[in-house]
């Protein structure tokens, strides 16, 4: 660090550094004007720190490009690169002074009212673990956005790529998350676990404001993932550090007002975005002509992305062949998760052994001449531990006979002149605490789908029974009435 | 002293340096001329330590520049469009340059008052002329060993281009500041360099003692009784051409005696010397490399 710069920066920026001040304590300001001394309470000091927290963060994003704008002018880096003082240092000295403003500006905003407020806190102490761990996540994102600025070549190169790499991962999930209801039949929140992991920019707030709540808890808990997500906050912001060290000499200074094209700039951020929404909209959509036309929204995006990346509308075969290796490579994996039934993670209701809890809800719509559009709704709701072996195989039994009617799509499409639909959804939960859950709706269309759901609602009778249905029909609204099943099945035989 | 040795510096597969090697001694003001997109600002650039070369060395007092600051102290660079943020005063900028180069204030007031420069305005007000001025007060005031200057005149009015000529004059009475400076305007470089480099394709193709290098070419304008066509002044090393009737302007390199002696032994009936300024030199030695004009 260079001690005359410090001291340099420290007076050319008074200007800015009493704005962080005023941002810092304003919640500390209105906080003490709206509520008197009486009605303190941990509620006052929980909005206060949340609010800190936030601050925090959203300054340690804003400011590198204040500090560090010069690295994307050109003029600006005739002084910087010609003063007399070592590159490294020129970066130390910045980032020194940037976030030392931000964390003690930070703690100064709320050190007042938290310590009016100790005598409401069972864990006051933990607000030196909040500070210190709120200053470490700061300093993580100022890393990561200065990584950024040295991978581009402008300022509105560097924001929009910071915004665009803490938005992607949420693209990540969603990608995930559709193959997981589209491919992976049964098993639902299959990914659940690594969610949390791959949105870390935003789940790292959670922990610290978890850790906020836990000062007034009667009981701290902290879980495994909670110090694996500081772990790995701790991994990126390292990462973020040893690109910055690297790219620090290696960065020319005649890059700067050019087009960012550096491979982790505009080039991953649009393969990786191009590549999600094709995913997603391959694993989501079975009509082909439909999927061809959302491909082609893709298409116009990357265009528009590349349009963006490049300032000219210049269309590469290079960039053809890459969108080509995109849906290729959707199709493909589409193509054997449909093959291995979601690479093999459907179904994995077969291995289980007991079942915590279970519920299913149930309606048919049945047209017929005489009470048009009367719907039967068969709820059964049980909420308890299912360890029979026989209903645990007739559960898997009801699983797989609607699994089958889903895989074979017949039920895909809705066929003209059919007499009634029927609607099945079902969930439990086994001892391991895997969640499942089945939708599926069909249509009554001949015997065949007549006796499919006879069966499927004599294999529910036969877990748990059905308690009682609902009628309503045109004429006469809602009447819950009991209906024995027997009932309900001759009415859907008298449809053949 | 300054070393340029084999350097070469492109960008993105476009050479701008190649294979450059140059020489500014101690005390010397080196004026550094070329056409357009010749390299100039890459090179001062590349000497500054703004661009980082790709092959070759830059040696100052036999020291690599590097990224070493104690080196580095000696060298400024003032750009042709200097940096400043849109609310920095010369105030500011002289606490930004007092932080890492010895600062003459004694100088640096000196000089304001000569350019009459309002130290608390915002440079973002000034005109073009004057945000140049301030910051060759900078310069003035923090006295490099190796000051480069890049378009150093341009946009200055002509007085304030002699107060400038004169305030770099007392600089370099220090015999160990050198100073280059490229800039477009010949006739003022002519003044106060005492030598000079043409930068074309990269390299530094001609360069030396300014005087000498006039020297070494001139303008003779002949009159004969019948009309001459080059070809009748073979063996002269003829560097521009031109006929008007009877009336032949040749620009001819070589020593002016035996060039005289030369034409005098063709019996002209008038035949007249006249010395060429850098501005005419810079067009014959880039023309050399292109076309004569007949």
């Amino acid at each position: 660090m260079n001690k005359e710069y410090l001291l340099y920066l420290i007076r050319s920026k008074k200007h800015l550094s009493i704005f962080i001040l005023i941002v810092s304590m304003l919640p500390t300001l209105l906080y003490i004007l709206s509520s008197p001394v009486q009605y303190y309470s941990f509620s006052h000091i929980e909005m206060i720190l949340c609010v800190y927290i936030v601050i925090v963060i959203c300054e340690s994003f804003i400011l590198p490009f204040v500090y560090f704008g010069y690295l994307q002018s050109k003029r600006a880096l005739d002084t910087y690169y010609n003063i007399p003082i070592a590159r490294t240092k020129l970066v130390i000295t910045n980032f020194v002074h940037m976030s030392t403003q931000i964390i003690v500006f930070g703690i100064i905003g709320t050190i007042i009212p938290f310590l009016i407020n100790l005598s409401f806190l069972p864990r006051p102490y933990m607000i030196v673990v909040l500070y210190a761990l709120t200053s470490l996540f700061g300093i993580i994102v100022s890393l990561f956005v200065l990584a950024i600025i040295y991978k581009t070549n402008t300022l509105f190169d560097s924001v929009i790529l910071s915004v665009a790499y803490i938005t992607i991962p949420f693209l990540i999930v969603t990608v995930l998350s559709t193959f997981d209801i589209h491919q992976i039949y049964g098993l639902t929140n299959t990914f659940g676990w690594i969610t949390p992991h791959i949105i870390l920019p935003v789940t790292c707030l959670a922990p610290l404001l978890y850790l906020v709540s836990a000062m007034n808890s009667a009981e701290m808990v902290f879980s495994l993932q909670y110090f694996l997500l500081i772990l790995e906050a701790i991994i990126i912001g390292f990462g973020c550090f040893i690109s910055i060290r690297r790219d620090i000499k290696k960065r020319k200074a005649e890059l700067s007002e050019t087009v960012s094209s550096n491979f982790f700039a505009w080039p991953l951020a649009i393969g990786l975005t191009t590549m999600c929404l094709l995913f997603i909209f391959a694993f989501s959509i079975d009509d082909t002509m439909t999927m061809i036309i959302w491909f082609a929204f893709v298409f116009v995006a990357y265009l528009i992305m590349t349009f963006v990346y490049r300032r000219k509308i210049v269309f590469t075969k290079r960039d053809l062949l890459l969108f080509g290796v995109g849906i290729f490579a959707s199709l493909t994996i589409l193509a054997v998760a449909e093959a291995t039934d979601g690479f093999y993670l459907s179904r994995a209701y077969r291995s289980i052994d007991s079942v915590e809890n279970f519920d299913i809800y149930s309606y048919i719509t049945i047209q017929n001449d005489s009470t048009p559009n009367d719907t039967y709704d068969l709820y059964n709701k049980m909420t308890m531990e299912i360890s029979d072996k026989e209903a645990v195989d007739d559960i898997i039994a009801l699983a797989d006979r609607l699994y089958d009617r889903y895989k074979s799509g017949e039920d895909y499409y809705l066929n003209e002149g059919y007499i009634g639909s029927c609607y099945i959804d079902m969930h439990f939960i086994d001892d391991k605490g895997r969640q499942f859950s089945f939708y599926h709706q069909f249509y009554i269309n001949d015997d065949k789908d007549i006796d499919d759901f006879k069966e499927i609602v004599g294999l529910v009778d036969e877990i748990g029974g059905m308690a009682s249905a609902t009628v309503y029909s045109d004429i006469d609204g809602y009447i819950s009435k009991e209906v024995p099943l027997d009932e309900v099945e001759s009415i859907v035989d008298g449809l053949r | 002293m300054l070393e340029v040795r084999n350097v070469y510096k492109e960008f993105k597969d476009q050479k701008v340096l190649r294979d450059l090697d140059l020489t500014v001694e101690d005390g010397k003001v080196f004026g550094l001329v070329g056409v357009n997109g010749a390299g100039k600002s890459t090179l001062l650039r590349s000497i500054a330590g703004v661009y980082d070369i790709d092959e070759g060395t830059i040696l100052f007092d036999n020291e690599v520049i590097s990224d070493d600051p104690e080196i580095r102290r000696n060298i400024l660079l003032i750009g042709d469009d200097p940096y400043f943020t849109r609310t920095s005063t010369l105030e500011d900028i002289v606490a930004f340059y007092s932080s890492f180069y010895p600062f003459d204030h004694e100088a640096y007031y000196k000089y304001l008052n000569m350019f009459a420069l309002d130290p608390k305005k915002m440079i973002n007000t000034f005109s073009k002329g004057m945000k140049r001025q301030a910051f060759l007060i900078m310069a003035l005031a923090i006295k490099p060993r190796l000051l480069l200057l890049d378009e150093a005149f341009d946009g200055l009015d002509p007085l304030t281009r002699l107060d400038f000529k004169k305030a770099l004059a007392e600089l370099l009475s220090d015999d160990k500041i050198s100073v280059i400076i490229s800039s477009h305007n010949l006739k003022e470089l002519e003044d106060i360099c005492d030598s000079f480099g043409l930068l074309e394709n990269g390299q530094i193709k001609t360069s030396g003692d300014l005087d000498i290098a006039k020297s070494s070419i001139n303008k003779y304008q002949v009159v004969f009784e019948n009309e001459m066509t080059i070809d009748d002044f073979d063996g002269f090393d003829i560097v521009n051409y031109d006929q008007k009737g009877r009336v032949s302007t040749l620009v001819i390199k070589g020593d002016e005696e035996s060039v005289e002696a030369r034409l005098n032994a063709m019996a002209p009936l008038i035949l007249d010397v006249l010395p060429i300024d850098f501005e005419e030199l810079f067009i014959y030695e880039v023309e050399m490399r292109g076309t004569l004009h007949e």
